[in-house]
């Protein structure tokens, strides 16, 4: 009788510390699966490309002759459409809802846009009232 | 069961369950931490943001920069009086009439020249003020002056409060 006790402590025990290991490694795997998570996504990227630009937006509209501003990164993970009161950086094959997206206010009579899909080098272009979203020109890089 | 059996048991439960609790507030903290630095990487100053809408004010001719007419030349940092109206800056920089509250807005005073117009969204919260050195072109004179800028970053959803 006592011996059969005992040995039910025992077993207890044991399966108590694998329960316990279990949660420890649980627990690391999850913190584990939210950094990678994070260092996989391009989220960040795609939120300060999309503040870029739109202040690249903002300074061209500000510029009072021509110009043209190449984008300095390699962007070609990003499809872009720029419209008259928004840029929107997308990322293929992810929902629309993680979009990063940014608005901005142009004077009247101008005209913002154009579309670049996975480009390495993408360029805004100010000809009068009208700013450009396109892929950059060899001697524009 | 025995009554230390029993007590072993009650023992763990509690034991477990204040362990899972601290884990979700541990993993939750983690999430918050990654979440924060995230959003620091990608902090623009609004005094930056600013900077670059406040640009077209005194430089292009759209806004309240001076264009001499016989020869076409921009005149940057040269506010022609004549255009420093509310409809002009209306033209220049309009905000969305329900929601622009939540957009930049601005109220332009010209100190010598006394002379004050802002935006169609902005609410008299100021959140910070920029400067620029201008001349002023008043009929055939030219005169130097300052261009205050004062800010309005954003004002919050009038949500609860308004809905009582």
């Amino acid at each position: 009788m006592v011996r059969n006790r005992m040995m039910n402590k025992k077993g207890e025990s044991v399966i108590l510390m694998i329960g316990e290991l279990l949660a420890v490694i649980a627990v690391i795997f999850m913190t584990m699966q939210i950094a990678t998570r994070f260092a996989k996504s391009d989220a960040v990227v795609k939120l300060n490309v999309v503040q870029d630009m739109n202040m690249m937006v903002n300074v061209l509209v500000g510029e009072p002759g021509d110009a043209v501003v190449a984008y300095p990164t390699d962007v070609s993970s990003f499809s872009m459409i720029l419209t008259n009161n928004k840029i929107t950086v997308i990322t293929k094959g992810e929902s629309e809802f993680k979009n990063a997206v940014e608005s901005f206010n142009l004077p009247e009579g101008f005209v913002a846009q154009g579309v670049v899909e996975e480009k390495a080098k993408v360029c805004l272009e100010k000809k009068k009232e009208v700013i450009t979203l396109r892929e950059c020109n060899k001697d524009e890089s | 069961m025995n009554r230390k059996a029993q007590f072993d048991v009650a023992r763990k439960t509690i034991f477990w369950m204040i362990a899972g609790f601290l884990i979700a507030i541990i993993i939750l903290a983690f999430t918050f931490t990654i979440a924060d630095y995230r959003s620091k990487l990608t902090y623009v100053p609004p005094q930056m943001k600013a900077e670059f809408i406040t640009l077209r004010f005194a430089n292009i001719p759209q806004c309240f920069a001076y264009r001499d007419e016989v020869t076409g030349r921009v005149y940057s940092s040269t506010i022609d009086l004549a255009k420093f109206t509310r409809e002009r800056l209306f033209s220049c920089y309009h905000t969305d009439p329900k929601e622009g509250y939540q957009d930049y807005n601005f109220r332009l005073v010209l100190k010598k020249t006394n002379k004050e117009i802002f935006t169609n969204n902005y609410f008299n919260k100021d959140d910070f003020t920029q400067f620029k050195q201008v001349l002023v072109k008043d009929g055939d004179t030219f005169t130097e002056d300052t261009l205050y800028i004062y800010v309005q970053e954003y004002i919050s959803k009038p949500e609860a409060n308004l809905l009582q």
